[in-house]
């Protein structure tokens, strides 16, 4: 009985997670394979799509894009979330006022927001442009980062900032020289979750960037589909491309987090 | 000692005041006005309740505020059951396999936009791998992308309860279900993990059923977090626009109160008319979370008196 449940969860995951594996299967696949379902032609493996999406007029481009605007917003969405949460444990505040104010403006609907953003920036001038992208992200994911930042801050003693307050002239040094190092692996981790966050983002991209040139590898995708037709292979190699990069991250961070721990000699 | 903490928080605040709460002020300010913002020139013409009239004496926005409702509570409640199962399901295992289960919680990390390609392809109806299989044993081919009403008046016109869903929207729905699921999965196995063993362990000697540990053990200790889960599952199914976009783009007969509010604005240039529909958006997303949350406290308080 038992063996069974295991075999059937193994199964499961395999039907759950083949989505997935085959967005890479098929994105090494010509498309008249790909057409005709045949998704287990070994001998047809190809590099053709990758090789079509890359030679799109600034393709390279747009994946350099996607990578400045997410660094750009995890570090601003990390840094204001660090100065938030660190606030609220200085002054030992619960999960109320301002700090209910910014988690809770999570809730608002990203197309709302974005519309009379929209319309500011279309006036002033500065909409299409990757450092503002990249704020706006940042600034969207701070409710997050602050809701996992202060959770972290509340586990840390008062006696720490009490001793440091004596020893350090301003609390911008405290924060940096005391806080940030003890809370270091959740900061990695929450500019991780943004950095992800911010990759993935299509709405936002989509409203706020208007050239060509500034577009996002997520906006690229939707080159591949026209109103007539859809080129699957290269879409697919593009989707490959989109979907590797969070798992080549997470990847590394596991490793580094396990052999942290092999380090400390916690394995 | 220089004190700075004050801009601590300042810089946080400002940023969510700059980014969340000054756009949505502006919205009913912008709801009243029709604006051009043609050649960089904006062009602010008060034109009072005009928009208002015109979103709410709209046949076709009623019915997308309905099929917005529905598709959030069918997407946000299967979640919830689909992913606790899995959840539950993933603690049952013995130790060593638990967290290779939770491999399945990779699909969190891969983009909307990306996934939805793949799955477009599988529902397609004449090379979709779906309908492939389907045909393979003998069986009719689905239009799973259409986008006509499921329920039918039989007259032949679309009223406005019966053009609320398509096969297309269900679609959809799968694909948001089966890219969010594992979230809620990842949190009930947790929570589940933290189940004293003392009461495990007394379940597992009084030999009760599995039927008899779900609803009296493992359920209400459960509680609190499949309501935060449900919330959290609601509030982002509201957000969500990127599967629907995808399979869609601007369909008025698939659209929800996001792609609506999108395409009024960037594809027809009404702005009053787009900051209305967000409005409303905004309006029926508090009010859902509002009465699912009386509703849940009431059922609370109605069991705590019993």
């Amino acid at each position: 009985m038992r063996a069974l449940k295991h075999v059937s969860f193994f199964l499961f995951s395999i039907v759950w997670l083949m989505p997935l594996v085959l967005v890479f299967v098929a994105s090494f696949l010509p498309s008249r394979d790909i057409e005709n379902a045949r998704f287990f032609e070994v001998n047809n493996l190809t590099m053709e799509n990758f090789i079509e999406v890359f030679s799109r007029p600034d393709s390279t481009s747009f994946l350099l894009n996607s990578l400045v605007v997410s660094v750009i917003a995890a570090f601003v969405g990390t840094t204001l979330g660090l100065l938030g949460a660190w606030y609220y444990r200085l002054r030992n505040f619960s999960f109320t006022g301002f700090f209910g104010f910014i988690v809770g403006s999570r809730i608002l609907p990203a197309t709302s927001i974005l519309l009379p953003l929209y319309i500011y920036f279309s006036i002033i001038g500065i909409g299409d442009s990757l450092i503002m992208l990249g704020i706006i992200l940042g600034i969207f994911n701070l409710p997050i980062a602050m809701w996992l930042l202060h959770s972290q801050m509340r586990r840390l003693p008062r006696e720490i900032f009490e001793e440091s307050a004596l020893d350090l002239r301003s609390d911008i040094l405290e924060l940096l020289w005391v806080g940030v190092p003890l809370v270091a692996r959740p900061t990695i981790g929450v500019a991780m979750a943004i950095f992800l966050l911010a990759w993935n983002e299509y709405l936002v991209p989509l409203m706020l960037i208007g050239s060509s040139g500034n577009k996002t590898w997520s906006i690229f995708l939707g080159d591949f589909t026209t109103a007539y037709a859809v080129e699957w292979g290269p879409l697919f190699a593009a989707a490959s491309i989109m979907i590797s990069v969070p798992i080549i991250l997470v990847g590394i961070a596991y490793m580094g987090y396990r052999s942290s721990q092999r380090r400390r000699g916690e394995i | 000692m220089i004190k700075t903490n004050r801009l601590f928080i300042l810089l946080p605040v400002f940023a969510i005041l700059f980014v969340a709460i000054a756009p949505l002020v502006s919205l009913v300010i912008f709801s009243v006005y029709e604006i051009s913002t043609a050649s960089g020139h904006a062009r602010f013409e008060f034109v009072g309740s005009e928009a208002f009239r015109r979103v709410f004496t709209d046949p076709q926005f009623v019915q997308v505020t309905l099929r917005n409702l529905c598709y959030v509570l069918i997407v946000a409640f299967t979640q919830l059951v689909v992913g606790s199962a899995i959840g539950l399901w993933i603690a049952s295992l013995v130790k060593s396999a638990q967290k290779p289960a939770l491999l399945i919680g990779l699909v969190l990390i891969a983009s909307p936009i990306a996934v939805s390609g793949l799955w477009r392809f599988l529902f397609a109806f004449d090379i979709g791998l779906f309908n492939t299989m389907i045909e393979g044993i003998g069986l009719d081919r689905i239009a799973w992308l259409s986008q006509a009403p499921l329920i039918s008046n039989g007259s032949g016109s679309v009223s406005t309860l019966s053009g609320i869903l398509s096969p297309g929207l269900l679609s959809a729905a799968l694909t948001e279900i089966w890219l969010w699921s594992p979230f809620v999965a990842i949190f009930v196995y947790l929570r589940t993990k933290a189940l004293p063993a003392s009461v495990t362990e007394s379940a597992k000697m009084d030999n009760l059923v599995f039927g008899q540990r779900f609803w009296g053990i493992i359920l209400p200790h459960l509680g609190n977090i499949l309501i935060v889960l449900l919330l959290i599952r609601i509030i982002e199914t509201f957000r969500s626009f990127d599967i629907l976009w995808s399979f869609f783009g601007s369909s008025k007969a698939t659209a929800v109160l996001a792609i609506d509010a999108y395409a009024t604005a960037q594809i027809e240039g009404d702005f009053s008319r787009a900051s209305v529909i967000s409005l409303v958006l905004i309006v029926t997303c508090f009010l859902t979370l509002l009465a699912l949350s009386k509703a849940l406290r009431f059922h609370q308080g109605a069991k705590s008196e019993s």
